[in-house]
């Protein structure tokens, strides 16, 4: 399994590098000592620092979820504008008027990548996401109703990344909508 | 630690062994249980990050911003697109063609424009283009609102040709286009063989059967279609005014629409056309409610509805269907054209005068915008809206050209005819080599007003397009009062 993941990882290499990067900016925040302050370690922990477990709930919240939504508020938008162009519009490679190349459709296309690399490392290491899960269902009351919720979507989500499964899922998206 | 333990190594009360530096420090050095010293884990939370990745997420959020901005200049083209969807829901066809022709393209250019004013990386290439889904749908509606043929001459006007090759869609529409030139290359030939001028000597069983043996040698589906067609057509002017005509040309329109589905204008204009030629004007109104079930925005319909009414002496129902013109197209010169025809013929002049009036508030301007584009040369984009412009105001104006006859202004009517009517026809025509505005009613009428004015040289001048009609001549004579041809309805030039 470790070779799948490390695939999804290699392809997706600068939007790992980018969350890596937020990670430990968040863990010289929250405080948390970092045993190895290296992205590219050619394992399970590939574009992750090696860092002590978050001692709290919030901590755990915080560093869980802050460097997804960055990712996912960059992907969005990027996703959006080239399912826009590639799928409702169906830009082609070549300009239908002047049978040139189509600069939209390569813009759309590096769009389209990006995105992929950005959605494919939203969500932090599978022990991580159990940490957080641990810490949420421990807690008490309100505190419980936001973070139960919030901890499952982020297991689920670190669950599928651990064996690439979101990789093949966008790519497959991909492909099939232009089938459609 | 357990190694140290284990080799009777023992750490003395009140102090730790630091699990990272290794060094034995007091237990104040130490946060709670933790088996780090305060140093160490100090060096732990300060360890530097990668600067190097922040390049990367810059690109990262430069590429975003360009999604926004490719974002917001997309949706509301994407909402224009669903506007003219709009219409072709209602069966609004012409309307949604319309709106793609004049909204959605140029749309699509002036945010090209906008692009590129901004960001003058792209040259001469576009970088913002409508896509293959929005041109396919702008070519479908051309097909269902107009023909399939007119379909395949859009689609070789608008693209490359690889393009076209590579695209089936597209290719058929041209299929279609090349069918029809094909069918009648071969008709004017199958024709020129048979030398007839009436329908005495149309040998119209042999032509008929070498339209189907044509027929039978294609394997295209859209040439099989056209001759059925054209066989329609050869029994239309075989039967002219027979009691079987309208049956005989309705079978063979069958036939054709089983070919080409998207042709039932011209199946509706054939039915209709053979039903007025033989009376049958139930018929007549049958073929144009068929019409007007696929395509409302169509203007032709509407007239055989109102003179198929009027014919049938039901004049109420005719007047009502010129509204609902009205509504389908609002403030078309159609309509008031019919308003002046039809309030002529219930001699009913001070109507006829009021929608001739309305009429040119509605659409002189519109008219005379279009012909002064056309002057300053700006043809290619006008090209399609001013033959719609043109042949329905052209027309509308004959109509004018009658009222002003009747209250016997006529010098006000030559200038008319000649400027507003036939002179666009002949500008329309020198542009594109497209002659068919100069219709005969144009030519009669502009003749006839040339004529009472005495004006020779004029005459001359429209000649060269076409000699008017023997009615329009009894009306120069005088054989025929305007009256005659305008009111009672006893003969019709226009
Ligand atoms: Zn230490």
């Amino acid at each position: 399994m470790t070779v799948l993941y490390l695939i999804s990882k290699l392809v997706t290499f600068p939007a790992v590098m980018v969350r890596a990067f937020y990670e430990h900016i968040l863990l010289k925040l929250l405080r948390i000592p970092v045993e190895k302050a290296s992205y590219l370690q050619f394992n399970e922990m590939f574009g992750h620092t090696e860092h002590d477990l978050t001692k709290t709930l919030s901590a755990s919240v915080w560093f869980c979820c802050i460097p997804g939504l960055l990712q996912v508020l960059l992907a969005v938008p990027m996703m959006a504008a080239s399912f826009l162009q590639l799928y409702v519009l169906s830009v082609t490679p070549t300009d239908p008027q002047t049978g040139s190349v189509s600069i939209m459709f390569a813009v759309c296309i590096i769009l389209r990548v990006f995105g992929i690399w950005l959605l494919c490392n939203v969500f932090p290491l599978y022990e991580d996401a159990l940490n957080l899960w641990e810490k949420a269902t421990q807690a008490n009351g309100f505190a419980k109703v936001v973070a139960l919720p919030i901890a499952a979507i982020v297991r689920a989500g670190a669950f599928l990344e651990r064996f690439g499964i979101t990789l093949l899922l966008l790519v497959a998206e991909t492909c099939l909508l232009f089938f459609l | 630690m357990e190694n140290l333990e284990r080799t009777g190594f023992s750490v003395p009360k009140g102090k730790r062994i630091c699990s990272v530096c290794g060094e034995v420090k007091r237990l104040s050095h130490f946060d709670g249980d933790s088996d780090r010293c305060a140093d160490c884990c100090e060096k732990m939370v300060r360890t530097s990050v990668k600067w190097y990745c922040v390049p990367i997420a810059l690109i990262f959020v430069l590429a975003t911003v360009v999604s926004v901005y490719l974002t917001v200049i997309t949706v509301p083209f994407i909402k224009s697109l669903d506007e003219a969807e709009k219409f072709a829901e209602g069966s609004n066809l012409s309307d949604a063609f319309d709106y793609y022709e004049n909204n959605i393209m140029s749309m699509a250019e002036s945010i090209d424009a906008s692009v590129k004013e901004k960001l003058p990386l792209f040259g001469e290439n576009k970088f913002f283009v409508p896509g293959t889904e929005t041109f396919e749908r702008y070519c479908e509606i051309c097909a269902m609102a107009d023909s399939e043929y007119e379909a395949g001459v859009l689609v070789q006007e608008l693209f490359d040709k690889d393009f076209i090759k590579k695209n089936k869609t597209f290719s058929d529409y041209v299929s279609v286009t090349d069918a029809y030139d094909k069918v009648f290359a071969t008709v004017q030939e199958i024709n020129g063989k048979y030398e007839f001028t009436s329908a005495e000597d149309l040998r119209y069983d042999e032509i008929i059967a070498q339209f189907e043996k044509e027929k039978q040698n294609t394997d295209s589906p859209y040439e099989k279609g056209y001759y059925e067609y054209f066989k329609a057509s050869v029994t239309q002017f075989y039967y002219d005014g027979k009691d079987e005509l309208v049956e005989k040309v309705q079978y063979y329109l069958d036939e054709m629409i089983k070919f080409l589905p998207n042709e039932y204008a011209v199946y509706g204009s054939t039915v209709a056309d053979s039903a007025f030629r033989s009376g049958d004007y139930d018929k007549a109104v049958e073929a144009a409610e068929f019409v007007l079930s696929k395509n409302r925005n169509l203007t032709e319909p509407y007239e055989w509805l109102a003179k198929a009414y009027y014919k049938k002496g039901e004049t109420e129902k005719a007047f009502e269907v010129i509204e609902r013109l009205n509504e389908a197209v609002p403030q078309s010169p159609v309509y008031y054209k019919l308003l002046i025809k039809y309030n002529l013929l219930e001699n009913n002049i001070e109507a006829a005068e009021k929608a001739s009036a309305e009429g040119d508030a509605a659409n002189g301007e519109l008219c005379e915008m279009v012909f002064n584009m056309y002057l300053s040369n700006n043809v290619g984009q006008i090209k399609r809206i001013a033959r719609q412009v043109f042949a329905e105001s052209i027309d509308f104006k004959a109509y004018q050209c009658a009222l002003l006859l009747l209250k016997d202004e006529k010098q006000k009517a030559f200038e008319t005819a000649y400027n507003d009517s036939y002179y666009r026809a002949y500008y329309y025509a020198y542009i594109t080599g497209d002659t068919s505005l100069l219709s005969q009613g144009v030519i009669n009428m502009t003749t006839l007003c040339a004529e009472l004015c005495r004006d020779k040289a004029a005459v001359d001048d429209i000649s060269q397009y076409g000699m008017c009609d023997s009615v329009t001549e009894k009306v120069i004579n005088g054989e025929l009062s305007f009256e005659d041809v305008f009111i009672n309805g006893k003969a019709e030039i226009l």
